[in-house]
């Protein structure tokens, strides 16, 4: 039925005021992205439905998902999706109703994003996954390390990103995290599910074992096994699958790390279900570092990476993992390709090295390994710990599990094609400042 | 234990960074926390809670006296800190001294009787002093407060529980909660097996191989059971069962040198005469 174009302009001009100043104060950001589904999450300043807007195409949103009740922090899951499909969206919100089109001038919540939901678990597909250990200082070097990641990956779609914990300094408060993540990486949070990992400077506002607080209000993260793995039953460690790869996420910083309790019982289970090609594992504490943190210390952090290198190396090992990735030091150390070593620094020996050359195809070659899921067939592990700063102060980077160590800021870069597993470390300044090839034949 | 409440009033600046590393390379035998902590509370010397979270490090390091100090620095900074009760309760049970870590509770769950931390502290001093029903009944408000308790403090509660029947009860709440939680499961298996409630057990283990993506381990187990209770023709079949899954995995997964094995044990175990 057509309205008289006077019945529409009245309706306008007595829209309640309230819809008309509401604003998006954070996101929209994607969460727990499996093939058929995606969370949708933002933040407003006044309390409203929550509401979003989809379809296959920007100009046909002709779907609508919401969650019950009315609220500032918006958590919509979209369900149903076809894997691997582009989908477009737009919150709604007061001043943007679902019969007016989105304005390209609008508000953040007036503008139509777009993500991909992931390829059905399983079949090889190219994938890119952009990696940030301790990004959230607020800082010149933080912006310019996301710059050169933005300028390194140009048009092409980041499947998904992980942080490693420290995601927002000092304390991982809620106006921590708008600056320190939310207002630095905006496109990004609108465009690819963020997985991410407990820091110690998270942990200071959240607690893992009441699973509460600033950490764990603002992230979706599964724990019945939703994206793929044995259910762990907490947000504070879980696994998910993208294509051929199995991602573990454990919590180093505030979950019990002993080798046979919960975390550690998950992990042997969740190992032996996965058929995926490759396991990619993050945590916040690194097993080995002499950077700005030194893992032969028993008073630096607790015990936790001696924690994580004494129980859980030995159990991701045995499992088949390929890549170890953490942060917490402010440096970047990526190790031979090893096997083996549990101990502090001072036991270490060569036979730890499973294959002593650098892990370039252009230079001595990648890393070669079998298919078949072999146990303690090698994995590199890489501390990534600068994407917020480096140390502003000279430090040892003298581990000698480390086939390099550099002392810039920086993220990393994980391209996985098939069989191919390519990793860059790429510094704040945009030069690819180390690179290594695993191989599964 | 962590009761942090978020922290206002405060960020750390450019500046902050700089004396963070100073400090850093200063005292290279101390943990970084601390040394933080240390140059946070002299910029800051009027925080309370700077010297809460300082106390809670030297808990950790077993640094009593500079813990004491800085939970008393901090009662005279702000005397009815929320947290100032949950400090003292973690630095006494940290020091084994569980009845003066009850005290330390007493009144600040009776004006906070939602609050799942504390309940949980005082849970863990009551059991640490022998106190069975105290801790169990903390344990199961905080269960109860929480919308999601975590695994490990479902098992930490379980633990307390003597008789396995109430024991495998409780387990059955936690896995209804929680979902199919492995530490969960397996607890509940070792008491089924304990009360010699094979049927119960097995039909666990057929549970969990229908949801799993190889559910050849599973199978196994069964078949163990089976074969320990003498029904051995059952036993066979989960066996059959299990490299029935090996069968269907991908190629690369089913040549690999645990499954080869497994392939080993079970193949003389399926088709051995009865
Ligand atoms: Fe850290």
């Amino acid at each position: 039925m057509k309205l008289p174009s006077f019945l529409l302009l009245l309706a306008f001009l007595t829209a309640p005021a309230v819809h008309a100043a509401t604003t998006i104060l954070r996101g929209p950001y994607l969460q727990l992205a499996t093939p058929t589904s995606i969370v949708i999450r933002w933040r407003t300043d006044t309390t409203e439905p929550s509401s979003v807007r989809f379809g296959l195409a920007a100009n046909q949103l002709t779907l609508t998902a919401k969650s019950e009740g009315i609220s500032t922090e918006h958590v919509v899951q979209l369900a149903k999706l076809q894997p691997n499909t582009r989908y477009f969206y737009a919150p709604i919100t007061g001043n943007d109703k679902p019969t007016k089109p989105g304005a390209e001038d609008g508000p953040p919540s007036a503008l139509v994003s777009s993500f991909v939901t992931p390829p059905l678990p399983g079949p090889a597909q190219p994938t890119r996954v952009w990696v940030l250990g301790d990004p959230g200082t607020k800082t010149p070097a933080q912006i310019a390390v996301r710059d050169a990641y933005y300028k390194f990956n140009g048009t092409r779609t980041t499947d998904l990103w992980l942080m490693l914990g420290d995601n927002a300094y000092a304390d991982g408060t809620d106006a921590e995290y708008q600056k320190a993540v939310f207002e630095i990486y905006p496109s990004l949070l609108r465009t690819a599910p963020l997985w991410t990992t407990l820091g110690n400077h998270d942990g200071r506002s959240a607690n893992s074992l009441t699973q509460s607080g600033v950490y764990y209000d603002i992230f979706s993260l599964p724990t019945m096994g939703q994206a793929g793995g044995v259910p762990s039953g907490t947000e504070a460690y879980y696994s998910f699958d993208h294509a051929n790869i199995h991602f573990i996420c454990l919590d180093s910083t505030d979950s019990p790390r002993d080798a046979e309790g919960a975390m550690a019982q998950w992990l042997r289970a969740d190992l032996a279900a996965t058929t995926r090609d490759w396991i990619v594992t993050f945590f916040h504490h690194p097993t080995y570092t002499k950077g700005t943190h030194d893992s032969d210390k028993d008073s630096d952090s607790g015990g936790r990476m001696n924690d994580m290198r004494a129980n859980f190396v030995p159990i991701l090992e045995a499992g088949g993992v390929d890549l170890i990735l953490t942060g917490h030091s402010h440096n970047y150390e990526r190790s031979h390709f090893i096997d083996g070593h549990y101990g502090k620094s001072q036991t270490w020996e060569q036979r730890y090295i499973l294959q002593a050359r650098d892990g370039r195809p252009e230079g001595q070659g990648a890393y070669t390994k079998p298919r078949t899921r072999t146990p303690h067939a090698g994995e590199i592990s890489v501390v990534t710990g600068s994407a917020g700063h480096a140390s502003s102060k000279p430090i040892p980077l003298n581990h000698p599990a480390m086939w390099i160590s550099l002392n810039e800021a920086g993220s990393s870069i994980i391209d996985i094609d098939g069989l191919k597993l390519n990793f860059t470390f790429l510094n704040e300044t945009g030069a690819i400042r180390d690179t290594f090839t695993i191989e599964k034949k | 234990m962590y009761y942090k409440r978020a922290l206002h009033g405060w960020f750390l600046t450019a500046a902050a960074w700089f004396v963070l590393s100073q400090e850093l390379v200063a005292h290279p035998g101390t943990d970084v926390a601390i040394v933080d902590l240390t140059a946070l509370i002299n910029a800051s010397p009027a925080s309370p809670e700077l010297r809460l979270r300082r106390a809670t490090c030297y808990v950790e390091h077993q640094r009593w006296s500079e813990a004491s100090d800085d939970i008393d620095h901090a009662a005279r900074l702000s005397p009815d800190h929320p947290d100032l009760a949950l400090a003292r309760a973690e630095y006494f049970l940290a020091r084994d001294e569980p009845l003066a870590s009850i005290n330390a509770l007493a009144s600040h769950l009776i004006s906070h009787p939602g609050d799942a931390a504390a309940r949980i502290l005082r849970a863990r001093a009551s059991a640490r002093s022998g106190d069975t029903l105290g801790a169990q009944n903390d344990f199961q408000h905080a269960l109860r407060y929480l919308p999601e308790p975590k695994p490990e403090l479902w098992l930490e509660a379980n633990a307390l529980i003597a008789e396995p029947v109430a024991a495998l009860a409780d387990l059955e709440t936690g896995l209804t909660r929680l979902g199919p939680v492995p530490a969960l499961e397996e607890r509940a298996l070792k008491l089924e097996l304990q009360l010699a409630r094979t049927d119960s057990a097995l039909q666990r283990l057929t549970r969990l191989a229908a949801h799993a993506e190889r559910p050849e381990t599973y199978h196994r187990r069964r078949g163990d059971i089976l074969f320990q209770a003498n029904r051995l023709t059952e036993a066979r079949r989960a066996y059959t069962d299990a490299l029935a899954a090996i069968d269907r995995l991908p190629e690369w997964l089913r040549l690999s040198e645990p499954t080869q094995q497994l392939i080993a044990q079970l193949t003389p175990l399926a088709t051995s005469p009865l």
